[in-house]
């Protein structure tokens, strides 16, 4: 208990400002919508004017942004985007923690096995993933109220939501791996800058060309929430991808964080 | 007596770079015990993989009898540590600090708070502050405060006195002392020949990897060398130095140098009989006593 408390002081702040990043986002492109919703046909006559291209490329799909949902699905293509560099800002900071400050010496050398330190840590990482998507999730539910929404499907609500979760999961997985098979990690946040820009980059490139295919490279396509919206359909071979993914990416990290050399440090 | 530490071939590769090779070490309670050697010639390596923080190659040990592998995390709750860099969080307070090091042992917490006060007034640390305003010294007293607050039966320090003034030296090794007269082991690495002679009962000798010696400190001071370097005014035939007790004699031009262990009036009748210019004894580097070992076991 007493690692999982230190590590999550340690988070306190970072938890707050995530938190209220992932809400002011979701407010930023949600304040939008009760503009677009007054008027649906000039909006729509607006967005008829972008390429197609630009179109795929941004997740604007003059099909469902009329309502809600489709809306918020939209705002998606931004939140998920913060959301991933939180989770694996998390994952990949947590682990090498100790190495950066160089108090791997003194946290080792303590009477606890590796694994409860591992354990303790992926906790509060958790705990610290569920507090702001918690705050989150009651921001967006009071803004979609705020915003006059009106009648929408909340089951789709809650679902799309917990699938950020779900990604969040993903990338503080992708983290831990990281962190455990780079030499020394000096800057937790250009990793995993490069990490996310690229898998987000991946996906927009695959929206462009229209390949199924590059839907298993990044986990930011494995869920097609503007399809979701509109057909309530989740093509499930991604999903069983991604879990399977991550499972693999924190168990490796898990196995390499235990049997790690630690060095004296220079 | 029990042996507290017993390592049986132990032994960790780098690949490429230098690591232990058959270490066999047997230090028994109640000892004082010297770890000495140049740096790079694996006593961190050696102490590292002891504490778990590294995965030995092959070959065993066991502390307190249990397993280091196996039974790591319940041995380190008898062991204190000090390594030779300290490093803590560094927007903790002392305070703080050392009260999450004493969350870790499942020991009276009462106790723990009471030592680590005493140990602080003791080393003049102040609690309050934080530990990135501290200097590397008081840091060390920190580190110093951390190893030993849970009254560990087994204290191991790695090149513990960099940092330290001589005065707050003095003070760290007569708490040592005190400990190791209650009955704690300890175990102290050093490159420094006169530190561990200043403390320890036994001493083993490492170098590249490799143990060379284990000698009792009385036994080493009786052997102990002395560097002889002597300049004198008229050319002398090197078959003079050829002498019990004299090693690694090196004459250039009017220059001798050369190491002597033994009965310290054939040196004084060797010198008395020359016509010297200069000379001057002293202790020798520990790297030559090292290169005497070297030389006897090759």
């Amino acid at each position: 208990m007493n690692i999982y408390r230190h590590e999550l002081m340690h988070l306190r702040a970072s938890i707050l400002v995530w938190a209220t990043s992932l809400t002011l986002i979701s407010l930023l492109f949600l304040s939008i919508y009760p503009a677009f919703s007054h008027d649906i046909s000039a909006s729509r006559e607006l967005l008829n004017h972008f390429p197609p291209v630009v179109r795929d490329m941004f997740g604007l799909s003059l099909s469902a942004l009329d309502t809600f949902l489709g809306f918020y699905a939209y705002t998606f293509t931004y939140v998920t985007l913060a959301g991933a560099v939180q989770a694996m800002n998390l994952g990949l900071g947590v682990l090498s923690r100790e190495n950066r400050s160089k108090t791997t010496d003194f946290l080792l050398t303590k009477p606890v096995s590796r694994t409860r330190i591992f354990i303790a840590k992926i906790a509060a990482v958790l705990t610290a993933l569920l507090a702001t998507f918690a705050i989150y999730c009651l921001a967006t539910a009071a803004l979609s109220w705020m915003l006059g929404a009106g009648n929408f499907d909340t089951r789709k609500f809650i679902i799309m939501n917990a699938m950020f979760f779900g990604l969040q999961l993903w990338f503080a997985a992708l983290g831990l791996l990281v962190s455990q098979f780079v030499r020394k990690v000096r800057s937790v946040i250009s990793i995993t800058l490069s990490f996310v820009f690229g898998f987000f980059i991946i996906g927009l490139v695959g929206a462009i060309i229209g390949d199924e295919k590059v839907r298993f490279v990044t986990p930011f396509k494995y869920i097609d929430y503007l399809t979701y919206v509109t057909t309530g359909a989740i093509d499930a071979k991604y999903i069983v991808v991604g879990i399977a993914l991550m499972i693999i990416m924190a168990t490796t990290g898990y196995m390499r964080y235990i049997k790690r050399d630690k060095k004296a440090v220079a | 007596m029990s042996a507290v530490i017993k390592t049986d071939k132990l032994t960790k590769s780098y690949g490429r770079e230098r690591g232990i090779i058959d270490v066999n070490l047997e230090i028994n309670e109640g000892e004082i015990f010297g770890f000495i050697g140049p740096n790079g010639a694996g006593k961190s390596t050696t102490i590292r993989t002891l504490l778990g923080l590294i995965k030995p190659t092959s070959g065993t040990a066991t502390i307190f009898g249990k397993d280091i592998m196996r039974d790591g995390a319940k041995i380190r709750e008898e062991i204190g540590y000090l390594p030779s860099e300290v490093f803590y969080y560094d927007a903790m307070r002392v305070i703080d600090l050392l009260n999450y090091s004493a969350s870790f042992y499942h020991k009276s917490r009462h106790d723990m708070e009471i030592r680590m006060r005493s140990l602080a007034k003791r080393l003049d640390l102040d609690l309050h502050k934080k530990i990135d305003d501290l200097s590397y010294g008081n840091k060390k007293k920190v580190g110093i405060v951390q190893g030993l607050l849970h009254d560990p039966k087994l204290i191991i320090l790695d090149e513990p006195t960099g940092g330290l003034d001589p005065l707050m030296q003095q003070t760290f090794f007569d708490l040592l002392r005190e400990e190791n007269k209650r009955g704690v082991t300890i175990l102290f690495s050093s490159h420094i020949l006169s530190e561990v002679q200043k403390l320890c009962d036994r001493v083993a000798i490492i170098k590249d990897g490799h143990i060379i010696a284990t000698e009792r400190m009385s036994e080493l001071r009786e052997n102990s060398y002395i560097r002889c370097k002597i300049t004198v005014k008229n050319p002398v035939d090197r078959k003079k130095f050829a002498l019990p007790g004299i090693n690694q004699l090196e004459a250039r031009g009017k220059h001798i140098g050369f190491l002597f262990r033994g009965d310290i009036n054939t040196l004084t009748n060797l010198l008395a009989s020359l016509q010297l210019s200069d000379a001057l004894l002293e202790e020798p580097e520990l790297e030559e006593i090292f290169m005497h070992y070297y030389q006897k076991d090759a």
